[in-house]
């Protein structure tokens, strides 16, 4: 990057921090930036340092918000006897928008993976035993990614809720082998939604 | 199938080949050193997107070069298939089938190939991670659900193993194996039953092959060995219940096992049950191959495995695959030699050797003859129509 003045390599190197962003792509972004109007910089700009400042995990869910509830949790509408628990809020907005669940959420937080150190500890799974034993959830809906650590943090989750007597489904069995939920066309998540199965 | 047009590109010690070539016996012979193996090789990356012999793509680009080119035109009685395989020294392939880019997985199935190499004997003589290897290999570019199952299952044993460690240390409780344990003996079971279906048809394809290329005097078995106990003697059930019906039994017992060695396992902190520890057992009237055959008669029965496979995966896939024997005849006596080409069961064979006299002059009659020099095959012998 010699050839480029410090200001423009310093836009580059912190493009290319970005995920699926190369060398090239960020070259090419930084370019683009840089022939952009000054309000359309300054609107980017702005943009990210407003995510950053106002966006604040739901206490209830643990989805991302930026008033006291997450938009899920304050809508009345919402069934609230059914739960579905995903393993990050990128799931829970990739659910949304296939839109084809009317209950609630819970973001667990990530997914068991000993090899990584995140054991049950590490995710919010006292938290959800303690909105389910409120007592108004009948069914939770397990949504984690159909990877061998989705399925055996559902397999998981499944025995500490059963003695909780709600029922207790799995719907990412008809999701692409081992696809991210987030990566999942809109299509086959609603078809998986329709298909959950006892656990 | 058959392979009617390769053409290899800064590849191994090719600088540029280009070979059209007919069904029948391919007969490629030449100097040690010359590159024959390499030739096959190039077959064995197009068609399966990797080289047996070597896990790095550096390897494969020629020296002095940056990038290699595998493009081979397979050949079945329906269609034809193109795949071209773009090498770079960095490490990176690119894949592409009838021009469109893929992946590795979409290979699957589409030019099926059994190769026979002089470490198929190693196979035969060393640990059973070996021949695990070998059922892996071959169950995988068979059907698809086996390598999923595959995947899964390495990768909940190393997350089991690792929980195991910790418990080791105290450093969480047993209640985190549970859900490890069950992804391990759901995708397990999947792994022993493929195995053990596998196992029961290749058996008396092997022996028969092994009659062929012998003349008969020994008998040749094989048995799965798994290390948890399935039941034996039936293969799974057609009907669909209870087909999952048995794949339920079988998870259960492999759960069984787990559980039962989780003291020991915690102690050791690794998984001593289960089908990473399965074994394939070949014997020779009963005794085992590895510790009794002699050289020649270890050779044979290596292909006679591969013959078998070769029956195998055409029943499984409807398709005869590829036969690429690589300097299969050596250490091998005349009338095993002749047995061997009587053995063969392809629409194309491709064999390597030395000298083509090792050819039985009848077979090499009517074969297609490469001298292979140097990197370049340099000349495609008459051969009578
Ligand atoms: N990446 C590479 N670039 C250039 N040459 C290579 C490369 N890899 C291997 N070779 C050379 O290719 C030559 C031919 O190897 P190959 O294994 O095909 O010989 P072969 O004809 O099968 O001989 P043998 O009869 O001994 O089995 C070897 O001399 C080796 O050094
Ligand atoms: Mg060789
Ligand atoms: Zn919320």
């Amino acid at each position: 990057m010699r050839a480029y003045p410090r200001s423009l390599a310093r836009l580059i190197e912190e493009l290319e921090k970005l995920p699926g962003v190369g060398p090239k792509t960020a070259q090419r972004l930084a370019l683009h930036l840089l022939h952009a109007s000054a309000e359309d910089a300054a609107a980017l700009a702005e943009a990210i340092q407003d995510v950053k400042q106002s966006i604040r995990e739901c206490p209830v869910c643990f989805n991302y918000t930026d008033a006291d509830l997450c938009p899920v949790c304050s809508d009345p509408h919402r069934d609230e006897a059914t739960l579905c628990v995903v393993g990050e809020a990128r799931d829970l907005l990739a659910m949304e928008r296939a839109g084809g669940l009317r209950g609630r959420y819970h973001v667990l937080g990530g997914l068991l993976s000993p090899m990584d150190g995140i054991g049950p500890e590490s995710l919010r799974i006292s938290e959800l035993l303690a909105r389910v034993r409120e007592g108004k959830i009948r069914e939770v809906v397990l949504a984690t990614n159909p990877t061998v650590e989705g399925d055996a943090t559902a397999m998981y989750l499944a025995a500490q809720l059963r003695p909780l007597g709600v029922r207790v489904t799995r719907i990412a069995l008809g999701l692409p082998v081992g696809g991210d939920l987030d990566y999942a066309d809109d299509v086959t998540i609603a078809r998986a939604l329709e298909g959950r199965t006892e656990m | 199938m058959h392979l009617s047009r390769l053409e290899l590109r800064e590849f191994r010690n090719y600088e540029r080949l280009a070979l059209e070539l007919p069904a029948g016996v391919v007969a490629v012979h030449g100097p040690n050193g010359a590159g024959k193996t390499n030739l096959l090789e190039g077959i064995c990356v197009a068609a399966a997107g990797d080289s047996p012999r070597s896990r790095t793509t550096d390897e494969l680009v020629r020296h002095r070069s940056q990038y290699g080119f595998v493009r081979a035109d397979f050949v079945t009685a329906e269609r034809g298939t193109r795949v071209e395989i773009g090498l770079a020294e960095s490490g990176r392939r690119q894949i592409k089938i009838d021009g469109v880019l893929r992946r590795r997985a979409d290979l699957i199935g589409v030019a099926p190939i059994v190769l026979f190499s002089a470490s198929d004997i190693e196979l035969l003589r060393g640990e059973p991670s070996g021949r695990r290897r070998l059922l892996d290999r071959e169950l995988s570019s068979i059907r698809g659900s086996y390598y999923y199952h595959v995947v899964r299952y390495r990768r909940a044993i190393e997350q089991r193993n690792k929980v195991l460690k910790d418990l080791r240390e105290r450093r969480t409780t047993e209640a985190a194996l549970a859900p490890w344990d069950s992804a391990a003996s759901r995708h397990g079971a999947r792994l022993m039953l493929d195995r053990s279906d596998f196992t029961a048809a290749l058996a008396p394809e092997a022996e028969r092959a092994h009659t062929v290329v012998t003349g008969g005097r020994r008998s040749l078995t094989l048995a799965y060995r798994p290390s948890v106990a399935i039941p034996t003697g039936q293969s799974a059930p057609a009907d669909e219940k209870e087909a999952a019906g048995w794949v339920e039994q079988v998870t259960e017992s492999l759960a069984a096992a787990l559980k039962e060695r989780r003291r020991v396992d915690m102690q050791l902190g690794t998984t001593t049950a289960g089908p990473h520890r399965d074994d394939i057992e070949v014997a020779l009237d009963g005794q085992s191959v590895r510790a009794y055959a002699s050289q020649g008669e270890q050779r044979s029965c290596a292909v006679a495995l591969r013959m078998g496979l070769t029956a195998v995966v055409r029943a499984m896939t409807g398709e005869a695959p590829l036969l690429l024997l690589d300097d299969v005849l050596s250490e091998l006596d005349e009338r095993h030699r002749r047995g061997v080409f009587a053995a063969c069961d392809a629409e194309q064979v491709m064999v390597t050797c030395c000298d083509q006299q090792d050819i039985p002059p009848d077979v090499l009659a009517g074969a297609t003859v490469l001298a292979v020099e140097d990197g370049r095959v340099i000349s495609d012998c008459d051969r009578p129509r």
